[in-house]
């Protein structure tokens, strides 16, 4: 209940900091949109030249694209801003002050300011992924959707660890900046279908060492009746796993931590 | 002159300083293009006819490993660095400096340029003979010194365009917000995602004329030699004029907004 409440109450002071930064807001809201919209124009020229990539017809090829916008601006409004201030403070030293605070630091390393732009361009994509849905010829069933909204939600919690996992190196190295890379090629190769790499050994290090293919690939394919059972269990022990080493990475870290100010 | 031939030797030598970024970067954007790259052989694989577009699959990798390379030539940072100067006051210390803001810029951008193709280019051929198989050799002479004059005039068009989007901070609060916004679209129309020919084909040959495709798609195409000779003298020529009409651009947007600029304190 005392995090539910801190939860709401950062919610209401990120609100308040929107209301005043209103065209930062826009046209923040407007990028994010943009994105959408170019990304699933690209999809739609390659398709009208080809037929299907790896089985995947154009409309599902955007469903999974849709999918990798969906859990991308997820991170990007919730946690994304948390993150780097997590950074940033380890420079700073301002990190300190997080110390000595009475809430778990894994819940301030992750929450604080939530970025409502990213949250609201939520909406360009489920509304492709809807319409898409609606012009495939497949039925739907309430299965299907569970299954998305549950591996999109584990495709969240992975995606969050990973990157947590990534700049605890912070800790020891500092200046990480250069770590956010690795989160935009992570996104990248979540917009593809996992037949990109046609070797299963590959692929099963791009599920438990570089996790892009449970982010949009296993949520998009269960919707899509194209799933597996081995392709779920994988991609909940990966989100598991990464869970457990990424907090565990953090406790370290903050075992070996000294402070860059009084 | 010299100040900013000495200018751009100082921020050479400086962007070796960091090694470690260096390295980090390098390993970043080749990953990126390995990625494109794969998912267009998936493309390949599922087509089963071995062109896509007119593109045979050597065609399709050549173009995105040295696109990527001639992007490095795209000066960004002249826009963002401006556009940080009049939003933080930092410009009213260089105005009254003897020498222009806008040379300075593309001096120091420049050097960036050259030292990010650099490396790009040298880890390109310690990899090349393992894709060799993969890419396509076909430059002549001719395309050769028309890819040469269209690198340098596209360099220059990313300058001007980003000192324009950059500038739009003696107006608004929130350039950086904008030009990043553009610098998608931008990215998008100079055909970094996928090759200008994919798009409809009653929008390619107005893509074409655009300042854009001189950064990477052009340089691309001519290197590949798809571009016929006197086909490709003309683009030069219309790039040429998009040149002047955006230094005059420059000039004029300038003048507007140093008038409306104002910066508080020493």
């Amino acid at each position: 209940m005392y995090y539910l409440n801190l939860v709401k109450e950062q919610a209401k002071l990120s609100f308040m900091s929107l209301a005043i930064y209103r065209a930062n807001f826009v046209l923040m809201l407007m990028q994010s949109i943009l994105n959408t919209t170019l990304g699933i124009l690209c999809v739609e020229f390659i398709y009208i030249h080809v037929d299907s990539i790896a089985g995947w017809s154009q409309n599902e090829m955007i469903i999974l694209y849709c999918t990798s916008m969906i859990v991308n601006q997820i991170y990007r409004g919730l946690i994304n801003p948390n993150h780097l201030r997590f950074i940033e403070s380890i420079s700073s030293g301002s990190f300190d002050r997080m110390l000595i605070k009475p809430v778990s630091i894994i819940f301030q390393i992750n929450t604080g300011s939530i970025d409502y732009s990213s949250l609201l361009s939520l909406i360009a994509p489920i509304i492709v992924l809807i319409l898409k849905i609606g012009a495939l010829d497949i039925s739907i069933s309430g299965l299907n959707v569970i299954l998305f909204l549950a591996f999109l939600a584990n495709a969240v919690i992975l995606l969050t660890s990973f990157m947590m996992l990534l700049y605890s190196l912070a800790f020891k190295h500092i200046k990480v900046y250069g770590l956010t890379g690795i989160y935009f090629i992570l996104m990248s190769m979540s917009e593809k279908p996992k037949e990109i790499f046609s070797c299963k050994e590959i692929m099963y290090a791009f599920i438990m060492l570089i996790p892009s293919i449970p982010l949009a690939y296993v949520p998009a394919s269960l919707l899509l009746n194209k799933g597996s059972i081995p392709d779920m269990i994988a991609a909940a022990v990966s989100g598991i796993l990464f869970f457990l080493i990424s907090i565990s990475a953090i406790k370290k870290g903050i075992r070996n931590y000294t402070s860059a100010s009084s | 002159m010299q100040k900013y031939l000495y200018s751009f030797k100082l921020y050479l030598l400086t962007s070796f300083q960091y090694r470690f970024d260096t390295v980090l970067g390098l390993v970043m954007s080749n990953i990126s293009i390995f990625i494109t790259i794969v998912f267009w052989l998936l493309v390949y694989r599922s087509n089963g006819t071995g062109v896509v577009n007119g593109y045979k699959i050597a065609d399709m990798v050549t173009f995105f490993v040295v696109s990527s390379l001639f992007r490095t030539f795209i000066l960004i940072g002249s826009g963002f660095e401006i556009s940080g100067m009049i939003k933080n006051g930092e410009l009213s210390k260089v105005i009254i400096k003897p020498y222009s803001i806008n040379m300075f810029l593309f001096w120091k951008y420049l050097s960036n340029a050259f030292y990010e193709f650099s490396k790009q280019f040298l880890f390109m051929l310690l990899v090349i003979p393992f894709f060799a198989r993969y890419l396509t050799w076909d430059l002549t002479v001719h395309s050769a010194i028309l890819l040469v004059i269209c690198l340098a005039i596209g360099t220059v068009i990313s300058h001007l365009i980003w000192m324009l989007l950059g500038m739009m901070a003696f107006w608004l609060e929130q350039a950086q917000a904008v030009m990043w916004s553009f610098a998608v679209i931008l990215n998008f129309l100079s055909g970094m995602f996928i090759p200008l020919d994919f798009f409809p084909r009653w929008s390619v040959k107005a893509l074409e004329m655009m300042p854009f495709a001189a950064f990477s798609y052009i340089p691309a195409k001519l290197y590949m030699n798809q571009l016929p000779f006197i086909k490709g003298a003309n683009l030069l020529l219309v790039y040429l004029i998009w040149v002047f009409v955006l230094m005059i651009l420059n000039m004029i947007v300038w003048r507007a907004g140093i008038k409306k600029y104002s910066a508080i304190g020493g």
